[in-house]
Parts: structure tokens; C-alpha cells; sequence
């Protein structure tokens, strides 16, 4: 059975800040299941820092984080992010796709 | 009795330095007797920068133990009209067609996700009340600017507030929190600074970071300078302590060091221009 966890229930349509993003993941990683599917449907907006807050979490957290249903605009802005680390010659942590979300690299 | 008399015309640096003297005073009041009291009576115009600071320091004062405040409304009736509307001088939950009131919310330290969702909030009413031109820019910025309060300045009480202008096409954003001020923070985590305009300049432009091993941060306010002053041919001013940073489009930058009266947190103004085609914020997103 996997877990499956509407973003907008927990964030609202934007998600602004670090702190809101390791609060969350801090409970996603108490929780059994091994295997969560993050459903980002109707999620307008992530800030640059939560976008890089958001792949910093995911890249520690030992459970199977799957992203569905990303917009163009939440797309765009983890993307960004992956390419400021490519700027800065920092370990790229993921790859990217819209139908995938994002892959560990 | 504190008198506040306000400049002529709309000159943000001369509100924002009256507005931190009268700030100054009311904690001086509060110290020797408890309360508050302002008059405003001679007020013959305003724009919301000056109010949202004190309306800030007022309920600090309030939460501080004040026991009352006496307040002189101001004697034309259109600006105690307007001056009502917008929620000073204890913020309100009922907005307007052009601008959002005075929102003012503690620090609720059991509440991680306490300032996300406030920005939320106050984004969803935004969004309502400005042109379509401004994308997602508004979002980047406040989104931004709210994480900086949320990580680094330990607020007891922050405040918000923001206006459209339908005939000047302007949008003013206010954002004060009454914590940690940027000067203060570097001077916690040893990090050198040649005066408060100094730490300021050096937050805004990325220069440093006050968390270890994460280059990746700092971004985020260098975004916010390059968007609302080259993208949306803004205005952004920053107060912290004693420093202040104006940002124009097109100009260079203007630093400022208060001598006398420094303000407890940081205070952040913008004003934005519309823009006459809907911006991408990916076109100043680094």
C-alpha cells in the first residue's frame, strides 16, 4: 500500500518557507510506510529555497518519495535549482522530469 | 502626548524616519508610565509605510503589558476614513477593493508552519486585488522575504500589508518583523560587517550566509533586488538597526545610517511598478 499525500492539505497552494518543508518531511519519516507518493496537485507555487530545501530532505530521507501531478511552474522552479547546483559545480542531487519527478542522479 | 506630523508629499525615507522616532518615543512613554498615547490629529495624508511600524510597536507594547493607549484620530475626515479602513492601530481582518489591512501575527513556536500559511493567506488576497502583469513575482518576493524572517529573526510579532494604487499603478508592500535585526543576527554567528548598511548590503547581495556548508543559499534575496527593482522598475527598501538600503531601478544603490533612533527588527518596502507585459520571473531567477 502506498501512502499517498495531497501537498495542498499540509502547505496550501504555496509553499514559502524552509522550515514548513523540513517540518514536513521530519514527519514523513516517522511515518511506516517505506514508499510515499507526494501528490502536488493544485500547488500554484514553491519558493527557490523550499524547491532546494524540499531536494536537501528528500535526498537524506530513507523513504521512496515519488512526486505526481507537478505543474509547469513547480517544474520550472526545481529545475532552476538543479541548474544553480550545476552553476556552482555541486553534486547535482536528482534528475528531473515532469512525468517522473524527480530521480535520485 | 506624541505628536506624529508627516512630510509633505510621499517621500518613503522621510516617513519611514518619522515613523521610527515616534516608535522610539512610545517605548520611552510605555517605560515610564505604561501606556501609550499618540496623536495624529494634524495628519493630513499617508502612505501605509509608517503606519504598519507603528501599528507594530503598538501591539508589541500591548503584548509588553501596556495598560491603555489614547489615540488622536486625525481631524480630516478622509484620512481617519482611510486610516480606519486599513486596520491602525490594531490591524483588521476586513480588507479593501485595493489594499490588504494591517495583519499583524506572533511568533507561535509550537507552529512550524505558522508563517507559510499566513503568507499564504495574505498572497491569496493579494493575488485579487493586482494586475495579472505581475505574474508570480509577487509570490517570489514574499515568498523570500518571509522565509528570511521565518529562519533567521525569532519575531515576537510580525506585520504585513499591501495597496494598489489603480491610478499610479503601483503596488506598495510592507513586511516588518520586530525580531533579530540583520546586524544583529551577523554579530551573533561572528560574521564581520563595516556598519549596520554593511550587514544589510552584504544579506542582500549574497555575500554571506550565516548557516555553514550551504552554498546553495543566498539566492533568494539577490533575486528579490534584481526582480522588483530591474523587473518590475521598483523601489525596495530595507531598515535594519541602524542601516538602510534603498534600491531604485536604474540608480545605484543608497545607503543610509540612522544616528539616532534605531528601529528593533527589520522593515521591508517595496514599490512596484505594473508592468506593461506579464513578467517571468525566470528571466531574473539566477
Amino acid at each position: 500500500m502506498v501512502n499517498k499525500i495531497l501537498l495542498t492539505s499540509q502547505f496550501g497552494n504555496n509553499i514559502f518557507t524552509r522550515s514548513s518543508i523540513s517540518n514536513f518531511f521530519r514527519k514523513l519519516n516517522s511515518v511506516k510506510d517505506k514508499k510515499i507518493t507526494l501528490d502536488f496537485k493544485d500547488v500554484e507555487f514553491i519558493s527557490r529555497s523550499c524547491a532546494d530545501e524540499y531536494l536537501k530532505q528528500k535526498k537524506i530521507s530513507k523513504k521512496k518519495v515519488i512526486e505526481v501531478n507537478m505543474s509547469n511552474n513547480i517544474y520550472n522552479m526545481f529545475r532552476n535549482v538543479c541548474v544553480q547546483y550545476e552553476n556552482m559545480n555541486l553534486p547535482i542531487p536528482f534528475t528531473i522530469s515532469q512525468e517522473r519527478g524527480l530521480v535520485l542522479a | 502626548m506624541i505628536k506624529v506630523e508627516f512630510p509633505h508629499g510621499d517621500d518613503i525615507l522621510e516617513y519611514i524616519s518619522v515613523a521610527i522616532k515616534v516608535m522610539n518615543e512610545m517605548e520611552e512613554e510605555f517605560y515610564k508610565t505604561k501606556q501609550i498615547s499618540l496623536d495624529l490629529s494634524s495628519v493630513k495624508w499617508f502612505i501605509p509605510c509608517p503606519m504598519i511600524l507603528m501599528s507594530n510597536k503598538i501591539r508589541e507594547l500591548l503584548d509588553h503589558g501596556a495598560q491603555s493607549i489614547m489615540y488622536k484620530e486625525p481631524e480630516k475626515e478622509n484620512v481617519r476614513e482611510h486610516l480606519q479602513k486599513i486596520g491602525f492601530p490594531l490591524g483588521t481582518k476586513e480588507d479593501g477593493s485595493s489594499y490588504v489591512s494591517i495583519k499583524h501575527f506572533r511568533k507561535n513556536l509550537e507552529d512550524k508552519n505558522q508563517v507559510n500559511r499566513e503568507v499564504n493567506e495574505l498572497m491569496t488576497i493579494i493575488e485579487k486585488k493586482i494586475p495579472f502583469q505581475f505574474g508570480e513575482s509577487i509570490k517570489y518576493i514574499l515568498g523570500e522575504l518571509s522565509d528570511n524572517i521565518d529562519e533567521h529573526s525569532n519575531f515576537e510579532c510580525a506585520s504585513l500589508m499591501a495597496q494598489y494604487f489603480p491610478k499610479k499603478e503601483i503596488v506598495d508592500i510592507a513586511v516588518f518583523d520586530n525580531g533579530v535585526s540583520i546586524p544583529k543576527l551577523f554579530e551573533e554567528h561572528n560574521i564581520p560587517f563595516d556598519g549596520d548598511r554593511d550587514a544589510i548590503k552584504k544579506a542582500v547581495w549574497g555575500e554571506v550566509t550565516t548557516k555553514k556548508n550551504e552554498e546553495m543559499r543566498g539566492f533568494g534575496l539577490r533575486t528579490c533586488k534584481n526582480l522588483s527593482t530591474e523587473g518590475l522598475k521598483g523601489e525596495l527598501y530595507i531598515v535594519s538597526r541602524r542601516g538602510i538600503l534603498i534600491l531604485k531601478s536604474g540608480k545605484e544603490p543608497i545607503f543610509y545610517e540612522l544616528d539616532k533612533n534605531p528601529l528593533k527588527g527589520t522593515f521591508i518596502y517595496l514599490r512596484l511598478r505594473t508592468p506593461k507585459k506579464k513578467v517571468n520571473i525566470y528571466d531574473w531567477v539566477e
